[in-house]
């Protein structure tokens, strides 16, 4: 039996978000929510092991009531129980309020073999969360995980393997542990149409809404209070300026290329 | 602890099987602006085992101090040894700013690192500066590289932050800079997690980051043309293969090959992007290559807004077309 808990975002899908460059601020309206591309793989790797293993899999996410709907997704795409951690005092946290919300959360489910996170989010890509919950948790860390080859449930170790930049890396450890993983380490299962059903009929069942109260968590710690980093401000990124000569292709085109290349002594 | 007590810019030094990882000596360069600015040193954090070569390198690239753990239990990386270590230097040498190379090692051991002493931390920068209260200035491109965000962390220390491989430049090496050299003790507990194997990756040809012209291709180009690139390459001296994310998600090429937001960060002198559409999480990788250029047969590709020469067409016709202009170039007239 193995107690997996898999830390999901709903996040606005950065490929439509606009920036107000006159405000200074994201617009989010109108944009689609998604829940974070790795997020998905880090479910998916969670029901696989279940499947192998045996045992549980349940999903946290610390966010505004409108993640709900990706909390709905994850059920119906085989999750046991999806928790909401969701409380005014918890807006505007940055990534160490965040991380110690999620380890709230996480001692209050109680026991767990395996926490998994993905590697970053679209929109902040911090990759911070998981090497941060696992501080808190007071349990080991590893990153950019592409495989769990083997748990061993009777002495409690787990075998890992993961990419680095100049190679690969095969890690034992001692269960409970924190993973990250990235997009593409497995295909995601899409939703079953009955278990979306189901939640929609039942939410309560599947869904769960703690706050701050609920994880007993410390007020000094969460949201904007318990954030040690502050955002001055946000301006549009500059895009180099580029020559954008454009031509069809041809022989002509091709030449005039080489010699382009050659002012910009590249050849 | 009061935040007067801490003083000074020290940047992570990582060092992989006895090798100093450039992007930390990248940081040194610009740490000592930032220590120039605040009047204060810049001092080196290196771990390892056997590292008597290495550690006169962070001075010859800009560090006044080097403090420096030498123990066979950190001959390999180990997040929870090294995470071990570092807290136990930090607290000892009370930081004001703390850098790592946004390294994977680095991203995996910043956080850690900054959650056991629950400070701020920043990842990713590409940029620092020092505000008019003498905080430091951490800018990052969130939201794909279309923003970016000034952060800083006013009451925590030390302030910490990663910064992205290969945005600053690598400082001279200068072998006549003398700098002081401290050896530390500190405990190592014995790990939950062991590194039991690794396998180097087969890296032939030069790693993307350094190749100064890089040759890329995406979802539009067939390998089986594959020779095509190859030959596009013997062109160029220092020229690389690069892609796009989904020729690696199809396991074409391995991820050390992929440029953008979840791959590596390039600026060679020239990127010529084939087959690529120039999705924002492509571009946030390669926007600030010296010339970028793009075959594409699809006119309204977004690549050809953000590219200094376009050539409309099939890369089937372009390349060939290409090579034997090249090839003339190199003919003796
Ligand atoms: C969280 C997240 C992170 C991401 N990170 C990255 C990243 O790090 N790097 C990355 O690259 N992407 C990343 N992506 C994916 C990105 O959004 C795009 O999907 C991807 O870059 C598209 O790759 P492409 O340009 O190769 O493919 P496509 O968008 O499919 O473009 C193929 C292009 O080839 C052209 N073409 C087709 N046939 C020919 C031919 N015969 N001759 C010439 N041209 C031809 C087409 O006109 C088209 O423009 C990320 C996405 C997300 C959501
Ligand atoms: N608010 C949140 N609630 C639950 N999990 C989160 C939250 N934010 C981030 N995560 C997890 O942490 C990973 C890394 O996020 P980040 O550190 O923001 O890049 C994500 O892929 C999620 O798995």
């Amino acid at each position: 039996m193995l107690k997996i808990i898999v830390g999901i975002k709903w996040v606005p899908d950065t490929a439509d978000v606009k920036f107000d460059p006159v405000k200074g601020t994201i617009i989010r309206e109108g944009v689609e929510s998604i829940i974070n591309p790795p997020d998905l793989n880090a479910i998916e790797l969670a029901l696989a092991l279940k499947e192998k293993y045996g045992g549980e899999v349940y999903v946290i996410s610390m966010s505004p009531p409108s993640a709900i709907k990706g909390l709905k997704m994850a059920v119906a795409m085989g999750v046991d129980k999806a928790f909401l951690v969701s409380d005014r005092k918890f807006a505007a946290a940055d990534t160490l309020a965040t991380s110690y919300t999620l380890s709230c959360a996480i001692k209050k489910i109680g026991s767990y073999d395996l926490v998994i996170f993905g590697e970053e989010t679209i929109d902040s890509a911090t990759g911070h969360i998981g090497p941060e919950v696992g501080e808190m948790l007071g349990i080991p860390h590893l990153s950019y995980v592409t495989e769990v080859q083997e748990v061993d449930l009777q002495q409690r170790t787990i075998k890992m393997v993961r990419e680095v930049e100049d190679g690969v890396e095969f890690f034992q450890a001692n269960l409970p542990v924190v993973i990250s993983v990235g997009v593409g380490i497995n295909t995601p299962r899409y939703p079953i149409p009955l278990r979306r059903l189901l939640t929609e009929l039942e939410t309560n069942k599947y869904i769960e809404t703690w706050a701050l109260n609920d994880i007993g968590a410390d007020p000094e710690k969460v949201g904007f209070k318990g954030s040690p980093t502050r955002v001055v401000k946000v301006i549009a990124a500059p895009m180099p300026a580029r020559r954008l000569e454009i031509r069809e292709a041809s022989g002509e085109t091709v030449k005039l290329f080489i010699k382009r290349l050659k002012e910009a002594e590249i050849i | 602890m009061s935040k007067e007590k801490f003083e000074g810019v020290y940047v992570y030094i990582e060092q992989r099987k006895g090798v100093i990882q450039e992007a930390s000596l990248q940081l040194l360069g610009e740490a000592r602006k930032l220590a120039e600015k605040l009047k204060t040193e810049v001092s080196a954090f290196l771990i390892g085992y056997q590292l008597k070569k290495l550690v006169k390198e962070p001075i010859y690239y800009g560090a006044d101090k080097v403090i420096y753990v030498d123990n066979k239990e950190c001959a390999n990386y180990n997040p929870e040894i090294y995470k071990t270590v570092l807290v136990q230097l930090v607290m000892k040498y009370k930081p004001e700013i703390f850098l790592i190379a946004g390294t994977k090692y680095g991203r995996e051991l910043a956080p850690s690192i900054a959650a056991d002493l629950e400070t701020g931390i920043t990842a990713d920068c590409t940029a620092f500066d020092i505000d008019e209260k003498g905080n430091l200035l951490q800018i990052r491109p969130p939201f794909g590289g279309r923003v970016h965000a000034y952060i800083i962390t006013p009451e925590k220390r030390p302030q910490m932050a990663t910064a992205r491989p290969n945005v600053f430049p690598l400082p001279e090496r200068n072998v006549s800079r003398k700098g002081e050299i401290i050896k530390e003790e500190t405990e190592v507990s014995k790990p939950s997690m062991a590194l039991i194997k690794f396998e180097k990756g087969s890296e032939a040809e030069i790693p993307i980051e350094k190749a100064e012209v890089l040759i890329s291709f995406g979802r539009g180009f067939n390998l089986e043309d594959a020779h095509l690139l190859e030959e596009l390459c013997d062109f160029f001296l220092k020229s690389s293969i690069s892609c796009s994310r989904p020729i690696v998600d199809a396991g074409l090429m391995p991820r050390s090959r992929q440029v953008g937001q979840t791959g590596k960060t390039v600026r060679p002198k020239l990127y010529l992007a084939i087959g690529i559409s120039g999705a924002i999480q492509h571009l946030a990788g390669m926007k600030d290559s010296k010339f970028i250029a793009a075959i594409n047969k699809d006119p309204n590709a977004e690549i050809f807004k953000f590219c200094d020469f376009g050539i409309i067409g099939d890369y089937k016709e372009v390349i060939p077309l290409l090579i034997e202009e090249l090839k003339k170039k190199q003919a003796p007239s």
